[in-house]
């Protein structure tokens, strides 16, 4: 194995073990794996329908109406248990038990403890409707055949010229899309600064850099760092697509399981681009103080591109936010939301992920010698033309 | 043998190696000797290509140093640090390893030096609950884990009690005659001299002197001289004689006593015959400079 590699894994090694047996990272994962099976489970919980009814039915009732309702109950994704009752009382006795839901009686009367449930009362109505066109049917002289094609359910082609179907869930995906990759890039860019700094004014960074070149050196903490954090990561979302498929909330818009292996993706990306300043800006300062001060301008933008993009959800389709979500600075946090929110070409993606890598690269190269020329100069902050300008790398 | 050649290293306004050569041959202990800001941790980081010197070069067995060779040696910089919430043993294996060992063999020679510096029931201790002089010890594990073929150390023993200091430079010589060579930088020159036997001094970024310090010293421009009396002689007894000889200058003295320093050609000779008509003269000792006079002498400004 190359040397550098071997350092470089060696170095990344570390920063997971450490990260990993930190009590920071720990509490942080438990915390966020309860907020977010919480955040889905309860809202889903209490603005959801139970999917499940048991209906009564007597023998009185439309003939045929229970098959016909559980039927329909298939076709509206309800699950729907019927069992007979002996009369109208015994119907009216099982509902103010609350044993069943409904009952239907003779001459399709539906009897409710209380209002009418909204996601079972059509299913049921179809059904009464259609058992007793059935048999007015039937009474006329057609035959079954004849009544069933008469029956047919007729197909209304619907266009939409906006598509604008599940609007708001499409926005709750994307905000909390956004909300999630904000903070984990925030999160872990911000332990590759503390970790640089800490090397530099614990001067272990000397010891290390007699053994080690400075681009294994950084990139061992990034790669490290980033690993420990896109475990959490998939932890996190994991759990999210869990709790969805258990609770099934309604209004949940189409691709939303295909948003969430995007959203690591962009994690990846956006974190590898990110690190990489907060690392190389980590480097200026000798001191823990003037860490934050160092690594201000990263702070900024990423404030400024996560404020942006709470004003991008109103205007998905807009000119500036295509712009945003293909440049890489912005792109991390932009193109997921877009997706969420409107129908992306693949280009544009494919553009983005191909932008942001070579940006990743360039602050690599970049980066890495602002790093390296910085790395070993302890006392005041340095100014980043200072760093680059302070003779080449400590090693070619 | 590590051979320095020429090395010149300007920061800004400040010219830190003007020109600096030295040769360090193998298994020796060489003490690196020079007033603040001489160059000495410049020269040190240079050999580990932690300084890109603007000229000059750095050869380790006749080759340019490089990424493979720095695997071979070990450092010790002057601003000690170690990872503070990281164990002792875990520590002194992680920086083994990359320094090329094998987990296994970092995981062995960690816990060889622990018990050879006395830091075996510390292994799982982390490094910011240890007493200074433990830390320090670790500090030195970790230069010498891959038991590397040159140790550098700067400052070594900045900060050690008397014992400490005892135990390093009898580990220090232990290595060398195993084979290992030593570069080390000191201020404390009394140890240096009982410590060493080869010393470079460095100056403004150059070396002023270098070689066998017992050579030095037979070779030095001036030396030492102590003329006693058996009886009193008055004050500043010497005042009488020492003006007119050139090339000797009194340093200090009293009414049976003074101490001078002499040029190599001072007439030594008329120092003794003045002496004489002074009194009785029971002592005149003459001995060659003691290495902080070698030292102040080659860093005169």
């Amino acid at each position: 194995m190359n040397d550098n590699v071997r350092d470089l894994l060696l170095v990344a090694r570390r920063e997971v073990t450490t990260r990993m047996r930190g009590t920071a990272f720990r509490l942080s994962t438990i915390v966020l794996l309860a907020c977010t099976v919480a955040g889905i489970a309860i809202p889903a919980a209490l603005i959801g329908h139970p999917h499940r009814f048991t209906v009564a039915v007597t023998a009185q009732a439309p003939s045929g109406v229970a098959a016909m309702a559980g039927a329909g109950a298939k076709a509206a994704g309800i699950r729907l248990e019927v069992r007979p009752a002996a009369g109208r009382a015994a119907a009216v006795r099982l509902v103010e038990q609350g044993e069943v839901t409904a009952a239907v009686a003779a001459g399709g009367e539906t009897i409710w403890k209380a209002r009418p449930d909204s996601a079972l009362q059509p299913v049921l109505s179809a059904a009464i409707q259609e058992a007793v066109v059935t048999q007015r049917a039937a009474s006329l002289g057609l035959s079954p055949g004849a009544a069933a094609r008469l029956l047919a359910p007729v197909r209304i082609p619907v266009t939409q010229l906006h598509a604008s179907t599940q609007r708001a869930g499409r926005v709750i995906v994307g905000e909390v899309g956004m909300i999630l990759l904000y903070m984990a890039i925030t999160f872990y860019g911000g332990f590759v600064l503390t970790g640089v700094v800490e090397e530099k004014s614990s001067r272990v960074v000397e010891v290390l850099l007699s053994r080690v070149p400075p681009p294994s050196l950084l990139g061992g903490k990034i790669a490290g760092i980033g690993l420990a954090g896109l475990a959490q990561f998939l932890a996190v979302l994991a759990a999210a697509a869990g709790t969805l498929l258990v609770t099934r909330p309604s209004g949940l818009p189409p691709g939303t399981y295909a948003a969430i292996p995007m959203l690591a993706v962009w994690f990846v990306l956006g974190y590898a681009f990110y690190s990489m300043l907060y690392g190389s800006l980590g480097s200026l300062a000798s001191r823990t103080e003037d860490a934050q001060a160092a690594a201000g301008p990263v702070i900024i933008v990423l404030v400024a591109i996560y404020v942006a993009a709470t004003m991008a959800v109103s205007s998905a389709g807009s000119a500036w936010v295509t712009v945003l979500s293909l440049l890489p600075p912005s792109a991390p946090i932009f193109m997921p939301l877009r997706t969420s929110l409107t129908d992306v070409p693949a280009w544009q993606v494919a553009a983005a992920v191909v932008l942001t890598l070579a940006s990743v690269y360039g602050l690599f190269r970049v980066g890495g010698r602002l790093y390296s020329n910085a790395v070993l100069r302890t006392g005041a902050r340095l100014h980043v033309t200072e760093a680059w300008h302070a003779g080449p790398p400590a090693r070619p | 043998m590590l051979e320095i050649t020429e090395l010149v290293k300007r920061y800004g306004d400040v010219q830190a190696l003007d020109g600096c050569s030295l040769q360090v041959p193998p298994g020796h202990l060489v003490g690196l000797l020079g007033p603040n800001g001489a160059g000495k941790t410049t020269v040190m980081r240079t050999l580990f290509g932690l300084v890109v010197p603007d000229a000059g070069a750095v050869r380790w067995r006749g080759r340019p140093v490089d990424a493979r060779t720095w695997r071979r040696f070990g450092y010790m910089p002057e601003e000690r640090g170690l990872y503070p919430a990281m164990r002792v043993a875990e520590q002194i294996a992680y920086f083994g390893q990359l320094s090329g060992l094998t987990a296994r063999d970092a995981a062995a020679a960690a816990r060889r030096w622990m018990d050879r510096l006395g830091l075996a029931g510390r292994a799982g201790s982390r490094i910011d609950r240890l007493s200074h002089g433990n830390q320090q010890r670790v500090q030195l594990a970790v230069a010498l884990v891959h038991d590397p073929d040159l140790l550098v150390l700067d400052e070594p023993f900045a900060g050690l009690d008397p014992i400490a200091v005892d135990a390093l430079a009898a580990l220090l010589h232990e290595l060398c005659e195993a084979g290992t060579t030593v570069l080390f930088s000191s201020h404390q020159l009394d140890l240096v001299e009982h410590l060493c036997e080869d010393v470079v001094i460095l100056d403004r970024g150059r070396v002023v002197l270098a070689g066998r310090l017992s050579e030095l010293r037979a070779a030095a421009p001036r030396r030492r001289l102590e003329v006693a009396l058996a009886g009193d002689a008055g004050d500043r007894w010497w005042e009488r004689w020492s003006p007119a000889l050139p090339g000797v200058e009194v340093t200090d003295g009293d009414a049976r006593r003074v101490r001078l320093t002499a040029d190599r050609s001072a007439d030594l000779e008329k120092v003794l015959i003045e002496a004489r008509s002074a009194g009785e003269v029971v002592r005149f000792d003459f001995e060659p400079p003691s290495l902080s006079e070698i030292f102040r002498e080659a860093v005169r400004r």
